[in-house]
């Protein structure tokens, strides 16, 4: 039963983990109706902005104290998500939900070729920032570092959520989240909105990022996180900011008893798989995941 | 119609009184500057070129042979390699091809018998391509024969059976395979070894606990980790919060110098890499000698070590087919029988490889196959013991 | 915009795809042109071209199921993928490859219309995300099944294709295999716009509920257009399956099929000629890109290779950024308004 129950805790802190880089996807998404499937590649070049100012900067003579880093860090992405807005949306404000998806797709390309230019494809280590090992909790263990992590995805849902639905930035983003052209109609600025959204988004990935890879390796292969983003996100629901932890929450469970008790028989298949037949049976049964708005046309 | 007969009379004159020059070779390399391995990619064609140029001044200039190094990215596709390959083969008739990894394996596999060019890879080989009266062959033998020979010189310190426990991936075929020859080998010899689990992870864990944990319930020896640098960080983290440490073995692309970047080596003590050319830290070396006064850039390291075994071994193999047919008669077909014909002993590979013998029924050395490693000992990557491991006879799995 | 002097007498005549004498004679020309290739060109030349065949048939593939009727998919290189391994295994049993190739590319289109279901539930970004599903899974589930079945981890070798036992497996070959298929694909894609499912699916892409009220079946329509871009992409894995010779997962990764659709927004979305353009400029981009930095390989700067490299990442992804941002038409309409232009002269363009 011990057993059992600490497979659950792992999986649910793990699954913790997706539910933060599935926010940064929902956040871009509740902002600005913009798919990013480069979500992985925005992670990987956060990260990378990271490492550039710890063990980068250490590297070639100019160790800059923990702190100054990360507020660097964040300069840096608040610098990364204006830059993907001016040059990439905000020429295609009001254009179809098809040629932004497209945009992403040209943007996973992007930042994929840039990270490999700028910092090399060399595999390189992370800075640890958040502590290692684990503590007891009874007769459970539990990785210290997932846990700030998870508790971090708790407070980060409760207050974007706020955000979104008291505030009054929040409010109208969620009107350019209905509609670019009726937004504007109102007043509202989409430019703004889709801005914010990035910046967000980016900020939040690097976190994910530091939850991530404290203490391990940096490397591009990370980005394929990004790719399980997806079905946690459209689980929750792609507008609903607290409905994505939630749906990491069971699609890491599901995935860690998966990993346990499914993965001797099937060679380690099942708990790859496992993610994207939840996905697929979500688009089956219910398409606008657990908390999204009720607004997917269905036939 | 004069000034054509004049330049052609020209061209004459120029071949016949030129003095009598070396007869120049072609070798191809692959290299992958956009892929997996393109971070290492500077100093593995550094390490082939430093061996080339070395041969070149002092033992070609003696045959009368000159050896030109091609090298082509490949970006370890087997796209780029089936579109490139056919071109090479035209315009640069390679006499041997210096191949690294899965892609140029699978997809030049089934054409070099017709191409009549043979393939020396420096990548160890897996399984599932242990076939006979092929024309690709590795300076190593595969993954699982490397960990055999590492398990062979532990089980004997232990005296009692040795338990392995395994943790690998299922998004790469050679990772699976690995684990696969592992297990003959506990068949082969049940009452030394014994594969205790297989844990599945994916390449880049979030976190191992659960699978190091249900590894660890069995009391395993060692802990069997030959599939990427991310799973060995995660396993030795996992071990840390646990609070139970047992060696892990790795292998050359996830091994102890990759993984010192993510975690402090302290965290690693006991942990072991095995591989089967000369450790580059190795007391005496002379490939790493030869490296140091030839290199143009790029520094020594384990994919040096490597690179520069491949290209050493592919030139011995050279002057045995100068010697058998000629300085000005060699081809592929030569190439391979000079590598079948003949042993090459230490000495003659500088010390990169231990005595290699090649036949048709493997493409790897058969006979007395050995391997080595290193370990983490007080803090520092060093060679496990200054002699080969001997690596018992798997049969094919 | 015709030339002048044209008109025509009857419908069959103006509904044909090329209008003048000239155009017609330009066609001739050009594959009289491909034919003979193989005569003067090396063997990389050879190779370079018959990949560019693989991979227009697979973007054309898209151009049914992207342009024609709107439907996202992210797995044509999933489908590529399920292509080459029938082909591998029905040639690995015997059979010849004028039955394998369309054996591959119906295997193909039946594995899409599973993934295509979901188009009764739901549209547009959704229906998207399910082929990633696909196109995640593929390497997961091949990997997974029993070796025996199709090869499992190593991938199956495939026997060389033969025509009435000449081998077709010399680059020349090869070229002609392609050749000769992409010629169908490329009449097939020309001229689907004009028949009645072309214009159904056209329907649907334009609004679908209007298309439901004037009594075409759209669910039906939408799985079947699935299904018409995985015929083309089963038809592009055979072909891919006998040039490489041995087929493993890693060669039909999300990256690839990202590509593909890259260069169908490149050359343009809605028109047939879109996909040549595009594959067409993108492989010149590529290859150059790739030759010069091979060339700065082999004369002896091994350093800065690596980022030769990702600079053709950047490169397409900047060209299809353009291509969104200032002519969402892409280069097919630049041909076409140059072309009228041309036909127009000295009078401007209104």
């Amino acid at each position: 039963m011990i057993n059992f129950l600490q497979i659950l805790i792992e999986g649910a802190l793990v699954g913790l983990v997706y539910g933060l880089v599935a926010i940064s996807f929902v956040v871009i998404y509740r902002a600005s109706r913009i798919i990013n499937l480069a979500q992985g590649e925005v992670l990987v070049f956060g990260a990378f902005m990271l490492w550039t100012f710890t063990e980068g900067a250490a590297g070639i003579g100019y160790p800059i104290p923990l702190p100054v880093a990360l507020l660097l860090t964040v300069a840096a992405c608040t610098l990364f998500g204006m830059a993907i807005e001016r040059t990439i949306f905000r020429p295609l404000i009001g254009q179809s939900a098809f040629t932004i998806f497209m945009a992403g797709v040209a943007l996973l390309i992007l930042l994929r070729g840039l990270a490999q230019l700028i910092w090399g494809a060399e595999s390189r280590s992370a800075p640890v920032i958040l502590p290692e090992g684990a503590i007891e909790v009874g007769p459970f263990l539990v990785n210290t570092r997932l846990l700030i992590g998870a508790v971090f995805t708790i407070v980060l849902t409760q207050a974007l959520h706020l955000f979104f639905t008291k505030s009054r930035l929040g409010l109208r983003l969620a009107a350019v989240a209905e509609d670019h052209t009726t937004a504007l109609s109102l007043g509202v600025s989409v430019r703004q909105a889709i801005g914010v959204a990035w910046v967000m988004g980016t900020i939040v990935a690097t976190a994910a990022a530091v939850v991530l890879l404290s203490g391990s390796i940096l490397s591009l292969e990370v980005a394929v996180i990004g790719f399980k983003a997806l079905p946690v996100a459209l689980l929750g629901g792609l507008e609903s900011i607290r409905g994505a932890p939630l749906a990491g929450l069971l699609i890491g469970i599901f995935e860690a008893l998966a990993s346990a008790y499914l993965d001797p028989l099937t060679n380690g298949a099942a708990s790859g798989v496992l993610p994207y037949g939840v996905m697929i049976a979500v688009l089956l049964i219910r398409p606008y995941g657990l908390f999204g708005w009720r607004k997917i046309e269905r036939l | 119609m004069r000034l054509r007969m004049l330049i052609a009379a020209g061209a004459a004159a120029l071949c016949l009184s030129g003095p009598v020059s070396a007869e120049t070779y072609t070798v191809s390399a692959s290299a992958d500057y956009s892929g997996p391995f393109a971070d290492v990619m500077p100093n593995a064609m550094a390490g082939l070129q430093a061996v080339v140029d070395y041969w070149n001044a002092e033992v070609g200039k003696d045959l009368g042979v000159d050896v030109n190094l091609k090298i082509y990215d490949m970006r370890y596709d087997s796209s780029v390699v089936a579109k490139t390959w056919p071109a090479i083969l035209s315009s640069d008739e390679p006499i041997i091809h210096l191949g690294f990894g899965s892609p140029d394996l699978v997809t030049l596999m089934g054409r070099l018998p017709n191409d009549k060019v043979p393939m020396l890879l420096g990548t160890a080989m897996v399984g599932l391509v242990w076939k006979e009266n092929g024309w690709h062959f590795s300076i190593r033998p595969t993954y699982s024969h490397e960990f055999a020979g590492l398990f062979t010189h532990m089980q004997q310190d232990k005296g009692a059976a040795l338990k392995i426990a395994a943790i690998s991936t299922q998004n790469q075929a050679g990772f699976v395979d690995q684990v696969n020859g592992v297990k003959k080998l506990a068949e082969q010899h049940p009452d030394r070894f014994s594969v205790t689990s297989v844990q599945w992870s994916e390449t880049s864990p979030v976190s191992l606990t659960a699978q190091v944990r249900a590894a660890l319930a069995d009391s395993p020896d060692v802990m069997l980790v030959g599939g990427t640098t991310a799973q060995v960080i995660a396993a030795s983290k996992a071990m840390e919060e646990l609070g139970q440490r047992v060696p892990i073995v790795a292998s050359t692309h996830n091994g102890l110098y990759e993984v010192a970047k993510g975690i402090p080596l302290a965290q690693l003590e006991g942990s072991y890499s095995a591989f089967s050319f000369a450790a580059p830290g190795k007391k005496n070396l002379p490939i790493r000698d030869v490296f140091e006064k030839y290199k143009k850039d790029g520094s020594w390291g384990l994919i040096t070590a490597q690179a520069a075994a491949q290209a050493i071994l592919a030139l011995r193999v050279l002057e045995n087919a100068v010697a058998t047919v000629g300085a000005d008669k060699v081809d592929g077909q030569a190439m391979y029988d000079a590598l079948m014909a003949h042993e090459y002993t230490e000495e003659q590979l500088l010390g990169a490889l231990p005595t290699l013998d090649y036949d048709t029924t493997a493409p790897f050395p058969v006979g007395d196959i050995q391997a080595t490693a290193e370990v983490v000992r007080g803090g520092e990557i060093v060679p496990v013991q200054d002699d080969w491991f001997p690596v018992p006879m798997l049969e094919k799995w | 915009m015709r030339p002048t002097g044209i008109w025509f007498d009857s419908y069959a005549r103006e509904a044909r795809v090329l209008e003048t004498h000239r155009s017609r004679i330009w066609l001739l020309l050009l594959l009289a042109f491909l034919l003979c290739v193989p005569s003067f060109a090396g063997a990389w030349f050879l190779g370079e071209m018959t990949h560019l065949f693989i991979t227009l048939i697979a973007v054309y593939g898209l151009f049914v199921t992207v342009g024609m009727a709107g439907q996202i998919n992210i797995a044509q290189s999933a489908f590529v993928g399920v292509g080459a391994f029938t082909a591998a295994k029905l040639s690995g049993m015997g059979l010849p490859f004028w039955l394998v190739v369309p054996s591959a590319a119906l295997v193909t289109g039946l594995v899409s219309v599973v993934f295509a279901l979901p188009a009764a539930r739901v549209r547009g970004f959704y229906l998207a995300l399910t082929t990633l599903a696909a196109q995640v899974m593929f390497p997961i589930v091949i990997l997974a099944l029993p070796m025996s079945w199709l090869g499992g981890l190593v991938g199956m070798p495939v026997t060389p294709p033969s025509l009435f036992g000449l081998s077709l497996s010399t680059p020349a070959g090869f070229y002609y295999l392609g050749l000769g298929f992409v010629v169908i694909a490329v009449w097939a894609a020309f001229n689907l716009p004009r028949s009645r499912f072309g214009r159904a699916l056209r329907a649907v892409h334009d609004n679908d509920t209007a298309a439901g009220v004037l009594g075409i079946p759209v669910t039906r329509i939408k799985i079947e257009s699935f299904f018409a871009g995985a015929l083309f992409a089963g038809v592009a894995g055979a072909i891919l399956a006998y040039f490489l010779q041995f087929v493993t997962v890693s060669s039909f990764t999300l990256f690839t099929s990202v590509w593909y659709l890259g260069m169908l927004i490149v050359g343009g979305i809605h028109s047939p000629l879109g996909p040549i353009l595009g594959v067409v400029f993108v492989t010149l981009i590529q290859e150059g890109l790739h030759s010069a930095a091979n060339a700065l390989l082999q004369s002896g700067a091994a350093i800065g290779g690596g980022a030769v490299f990702a600079l053709s990442s950047v490169a397409l992804a900047v060209c299809i950024l353009v291509a969104l941002i200032f002519e969402p038409r892409g280069l097919a309409h630049l041909w076409h308004t140059a072309r009228t232009g041309f036909r127009l002269w000295p009078f401007p363009r209104t």
